[in-house]
């Protein structure tokens, strides 16, 4: 009686111990494992340039006030961003120096004020945006930045702040910077 | 009978402890290899006075669901590749984990940069690119506008209006790079050019390499590159 209860209860336990290590194996794996074509694609050929659809805020959610801004911000900064002990929203109310956030009519007066640079296609430059500065230290894993040749490789690039700029429209990630500070701060020295 | 019993409980604690062991480690390498990022960059030798860098980097087909991939068009101020650095090109990717898409996860071309104080800045541009098609993207410092621009084909797409602190390059790199040391990286490059200041637009072949993680470079064709991953 003993024995089959000690059988039944290995049996169960060893499904359960299998079923955790496909699913560690598929969750860690997931999206990646997409082979990449080892034959070149044929190379251009002279012509005109693939036409550009103008550009048009679509898809995602629209970010309607300050909350919502620190929602979309602090989803961004949990993929990018490591931090001692992670940001929530509770955290940031109860720190309210931590997060400053502004709304601007135009991405384009965002980018003036903190040092982005200018999309020629009007339409991208036009809509309105929020930026969301958080305070703190903090290690990036921002996109782009090629790593200084011959160093080791870096995960991340320790800051004290960090700047999203959020498209109101969408709630897309439109441009960021490893400060928490606007252009004239940095040039400044604050 | 309770020897028996003793003694296959003991086999099962062992069997118990072991497959425990080893969902342990391969929970542990799992998470150790989805941190850090790679890249595969072939990187060029010229060493004074780069104005600008251009490449025809392809598409493809990026998967769906990536933290960000991406295809950089770069060059570096100083050699070996150190300093400021402006880049454009490709990139693909939610920047963040399923439960939100901050970046669209939209093939979008972008813009990363070092300002004057040395402070890295990204620019996403939204869209308007199409897979399995070749752009020809780059990065230079316009003389006539004082500035640096990045380009698609023959139209300037993005242009930074404040001083950068820095005018001429040294160093240039084209490949792939994600956030991920052994996730998707998919790029083929060709026809990659430098200018340098007072000259024309040069063909070259790299001459050197770089890679992280799960990062391969390869030349391909006449004058290019594939950079893939893992």
């Amino acid at each position: 009686m003993k024995s089959k209860a000690v059988r039944y209860s290995f049996i169960i336990t060893v499904l359960v111990l299998l079923i955790t290590l496909a699913a560690t194996i598929i969750v860690a794996g997931a999206g990646r494992w997409v082979p990449w074509s080892q034959t070149p694609p044929p190379p251009p050929t002279p012509g005109p340039p693939p036409t550009a659809a103008p550009y048009k805020p679509e898809g995602g959610e629209p970010v309607r006030n300050r909350d919502e801004a620190i929602q979309r911000a602090l989803l961004v900064d949990s993929g990018l961003a490591a931090r001692e002990q992670s940001l929530t929203k509770e955290m940031l109310a109860a720190n309210p120096d931590m997060v400053i956030v502004e709304r601007y009519a135009t991405r384009q007066e965002a980018s003036d004020v903190y040092g982005f640079g200018t999309w020629t296609e009007p339409e991208v430059m036009s809509e309105p945006v929020w930026v969301v500065r958080i305070k703190g230290k903090a290690c990036l894993s921002m996109p782009g930045g090629i790593p200084d040749e011959g160093s080791e490789q870096q995960g991340c690039d320790e800051t004290h702040g960090v700047t999203y700029v959020i498209s109101q429209k969408t709630g897309y990630l439109l441009a960021m910077s490893a400060s928490a500070q606007t252009r004239s701060e940095r040039l400044a020295g604050d | 009978m309770f020897r028996k019993i003793g003694k296959r409980m003991n086999v099962a604690k062992t069997v118990l402890l072991a497959v425990l062991v080893v969902t342990l480690l391969i929970s542990v390498v799992s998470i150790a290899r989805a941190v850090g990022a790679a890249y595969a960059f072939g990187y060029a030798n010229w060493t004074t006075d780069l104005k600008g860098h251009r490449v025809y980097v392809w598409t493809g087909t990026p998967p769906n669901g990536l933290t960000w991939t991406a295809a950089p068009v770069a060059m570096c101020e100083l050699c070996p590749c150190a300093g400021k650095k402006a880049e454009t090109g490709w990139i693909k990717g939610m920047i963040s984990d399923s439960t939100g898409q901050p970046l669209g996860d939209v093939l979008q071309q972008y813009v990363g940069y070092t300002d004057i104080n040395g402070t890295w800045h990204w620019e996403g541009g939204k869209g308007n690119l199409s897979e399995n098609t070749w752009y020809q993207v780059k990065v230079m410092y316009s003389k006539s506008a004082d500035r640096w621009e990045a380009w698609r084909f023959s139209d300037v797409v993005w242009y930074q209006p404040y001083d950068l602190g820095w005018k001429k390059g040294c160093r240039l790199a084209a490949g792939s790079e994600n956030n991920d040391d052994q996730g998707w990286m998919g790029v083929w490059g060709w026809h990659p050019e430098y200018v340098k200041w007072g000259g024309s637009w040069t063909l070259y072949n790299y001459t050197s390499s770089q890679t992280a993680g799960g990062g391969h470079i390869q030349h391909a064709y006449d004058f290019g590159y594939g950079a893939w991953g893992p």
